[in-house]
């Protein structure tokens, strides 16, 4: 299964968190795990909204948004049978 | 009586303010935190005799502190040490909401779960064992239904108990892998020397997590330095020997933590096709529908506002007529019977005739708040907010505003980045609040007619226009900067009931009538005895005080037109904007509507329109500038800024209306 960064989900495609980017800015690590994005964690990727961005993840049974330049950070494997 | 003090916690949008209304019904009591101007509520439930005290913290995912708001509730637990905590728990979101759960046993406070919105629970096809998921976090767990007010005795009776220490607490201890228990012991030792009050192995955990206002806080004790580069050193250790930040090792053995307890006690009866929530959403959040609806629930606000208030405010309106007539047929002494008639009647109760406006407004904005709209809102916009050099959140803020430029102010401190919290700060006294509504209404009607709403609303688009360009101005001037995250939770759209909308509506239109009733009254008094003095002036006439101070200002304001009553008001507006309407009519009487109809052009008054929206911002809201910004700087900036912009913008709409009519 390919590795894709969590803003490459196109509608309704899931994916399971892999890992953060190196780059990750601290701050938005703090923020990610507390928001519960953590490694094993199945993300499914909603919607985007007007001009792409934000976009709309379903994630432990809530729906969270997240910028695209945020999303980026997020390494993620996607998970067949969507859509 | 003994006094038991109750912290409220939880993640936001988990019927926190809901529960907290039931546990301490309309009785409360708004202040702010010591040092910000988050507003601090708090409430009082006499209970088996005791008076249980209830703090309510600002909701929070965990004990992080990245925003004012967690830091606010993080310090008060660790500092303030309330009696017990009560964390309230979206029983429908157990997985997340454990998550601060957890953090919160591990600082060791006695912990009451109010697992929340059962009813929400079974009709997703959610079971808990209840009883069970309390022994296995070894903290009481009371269910509650906040709407209905089910759980709430139950969870006072409780809070009692624990005060009393009748209940032992076993409370769960996640065990983190070997490395960081290690690493935990260690340190947790060396704090020990140096703190008594603090769970040495919750602080060893913050410090093992890199929290930066944890190292501020120890690295400014004595031997905390040393602590400090202690936990670096393990820090290094666990990254290289697990190949991981123990940030996310820690987090994940909660996660982990939970979701194994999860599986022991709860467990899914079925699960729902479709999320209502969701279903919502595929229209609200529309890539395109999304903004015209936005801009069409915006304008129904408006109408709202108006229309639905305009019979409330005109017989509010005939009252004051009516009892200013008989008053003014009373046979008493004349400077009294001038103080009621011009003073009280004509001052006051012009401000006064707007209160159904204002109350309309947060009636309005309390719906949309309790709903969960606004923070699609803030996803709808976010993109088109930050070509402007704001944050999503604006949104909420600015709309806020439209209500009341302090609270507006406040509610920028959900947004992380500090360049971004401060431009939403500085450009919100450009969004014309409701104090401002009544100054504008009044001047729309008495000038434009059929056209008044028309001048009216196109004083809401410049407002929001002009805050805009100057966000970009400051953006791209003062405070570039790091853009702060927007990950944020779309809670799931609630039907909040009434007694929430309107304990929301009432907190909030009471600091209003509050304010009508201190400084508004005391601003009539004042511009009162400035109109009656120096004796045998002409009241409110160009040799009266208030006539003096007028035509020393009214040079300035000459360009625009403006005569010496409306500059002396417009001066005295700058304690809150609706004295200008009350100072007018206490300078000019009771008809002083028809009397500034004669004494400038609609060119003139469509300019003066302008001028009260941009010009200064009340008194009040500086001084929550000052405090929010914790600098004298901005606030000046604030002050001039406004006042320049005022002058020309002012000027120019008058030439402008001019050619055109």
């Amino acid at each position: 299964m390919p590795v894709l960064r969590l803003d490459e989900l196109g509608d309704g495609e899931s994916a399971e968190i892999i890992g953060y980017d190196d780059r990750t800015p601290p701050n938005l690590k703090m923020r990610f795990v507390s928001m519960g994005l953590t490694r094993g964690v199945v993300v499914e990727m909603v919607r985007r909204s007007v001009l792409g961005d934000p976009i709309e993840f379903r994630v432990r049974g809530y729906f969270v948004s997240l910028r695209k330049s945020e999303a980026r950070y997020i390494k993620v494997r996607k998970l067949g049978g969507a859509k | 009586m003994k006094e038991i003090v109750v912290a409220v916690i939880g993640n936001p949008n988990v019927g926190k303010s809901t529960l907290f209304n039931e546990l301490t019904g309309a009785k409360q009591y708004i202040g702010n935190w010591p040092g910000v101007t988050v507003e601090k509520k708090e409430g009082e439930k006499i209970f088996g005799g005791y008076k249980i005290r209830f703090v309510d913290l600002p909701g929070t995912y965990g004990l992080g502190a990245s925003s004012i708001d967690e830091r606010i509730a993080r310090d008060y637990i660790i500092f303030e040490k309330p009696d017990v905590v009560v964390d309230i728990v979206d029983a429908s979101n157990l997985d997340r909401n454990l998550y601060l759960a957890l953090e919160l046993i591990e600082t060791g406070t006695r912990v009451v779960i109010a697992l929340n919105m059962m009813d929400i629970a079974e009709s997703k096809g959610i079971s808990i064992d209840v009883d069970a998921l309390s022994r296995e976090l070894g903290v009481p767990i009371v269910p509650t239904v906040a709407t209905k007010g089910e759980g709430v005795e139950e969870l006072c009776s409780i809070i009692v108990q624990v005060a009393e220490g009748k209940i032992s607490y076993r409370p769960l201890k996640v065990k983190y892998p070997d490395t960081i228990e290690e690493a935990i012991m260690e340190i947790s030792g060396l704090l020990s020397r140096i703190t008594e009050d603090i769970n040495t192995r919750w602080l060893a955990i913050k410090l093992l997590m890199q929290d930066k206002e944890v190292i501020r806080y120890l690295e400014d004790m004595e031997n905390g330095k040393k602590i400090v580069s202690v936990a670096r050193n393990y820090v290094e250790k666990i990254r290289s020997e697990l190949g991981e930040d123990p940030l996310f090792i820690i987090a994940e053995a909660r996660y982990g933590k939970i979701s194994e307890i999860l599986q022991r006690t709860v467990s899914r009866v079925y699960v729902e096709a479709v999320d209502i929530s969701d279903l919502f959403d595929r229209v609200l959040t529309h890539r395109f529908l999304g903004l015209p609806i936005f801009f069409a629930i915006l304008w129904s606000v408006f109408l709202f506002t108006f229309n639905v208030a305009a019979p409330i405010v005109d017989g509010i309106d005939l009252l004051f007529g009516w009892m200013g007539e008989v008053i003014g047929s009373w046979d008493i002494n004349p400077p009294l019977k001038s103080f009621l008639v011009d003073g009280v009647i004509s001052g006051f109760g012009s401000v006064l005739v707007f209160v159904p406006n204002i109350f309309f407004l947060f009636l309005a904005m309390s719906i949309l708040e309790d709903v969960g709209y606004m923070s699609r809102a803030a996803f709808n916009l976010d993109r088109i907010m930050r070509k402007f050099g704001l944050h999503g959140k604006s949104i909420i803020s600015m709309i806020l505003g439209f209500g009341c430029n302090i609270l507006a102010i406040m509610s920028a401190r959900t947004i992380e980045s500090e360049e971004d919290r401060l431009t939403t700060v500085l450009v919100n006294p450009l969004i014309p609040c409701s104090a401002r509504l009544p100054v504008l209404i009044m001047i729309a009607s008495i000038f434009f007619g059929r056209y008044a709403p028309l001048a009216l609303f196109s004083m809401y688009v410049l407002g929001i226009f002009l805050a805009l360009f100057m966000a970009i101005l400051i953006k791209k001037i003062i405070l570039r900067g790091v853009v702060s995250p927007f990950v944020m939770e779309l809670p799931p759209y609630r039907l909040p009931s009434t007694k929430t909308i309107t304990i929301h509506m009432w907190n909030r239109g009471s600091k209003f009538l509050r304010k009508a009733g201190i400084i508004i009254f005391s601003a009539t008094i004042i511009i009162w005895a400035l109109a009656t003095f120096p004796h045998g002036a002409e009241f409110g006439g160009p040799d009266s005080y208030i006539g003096m101070l007028g035509r020393f200002i009214e040079p300035i304001l000459r360009p625009l037109g403006y005569n010496w009553q409306i500059a002396v008001a417009l001066f005295f507006g700058f304690i809150a904007k609706e004295v200008f309407i009350d100072a007018l009519g206490v300078i000019m009487g009771g008809d002083y509507e028809a009397k500034l109809g004669a004494m400038l052009s609609p060119a003139q008054a469509y300019g003066l329109m302008v001028f009260v929206l941009v010009y200064v911002p009340c008194l009040a809201t500086l001084a929550t500038i000052k405090s929010e910004t914790g600098s004298w700087r901005w606030t000046i900036f604030v002050l001039l800024y406004e006042l320049i912009l005022a002058f020309i913008l002012a000027f120019v709409f008058t030439q402008l209306v001019g050619v055109i009519i």
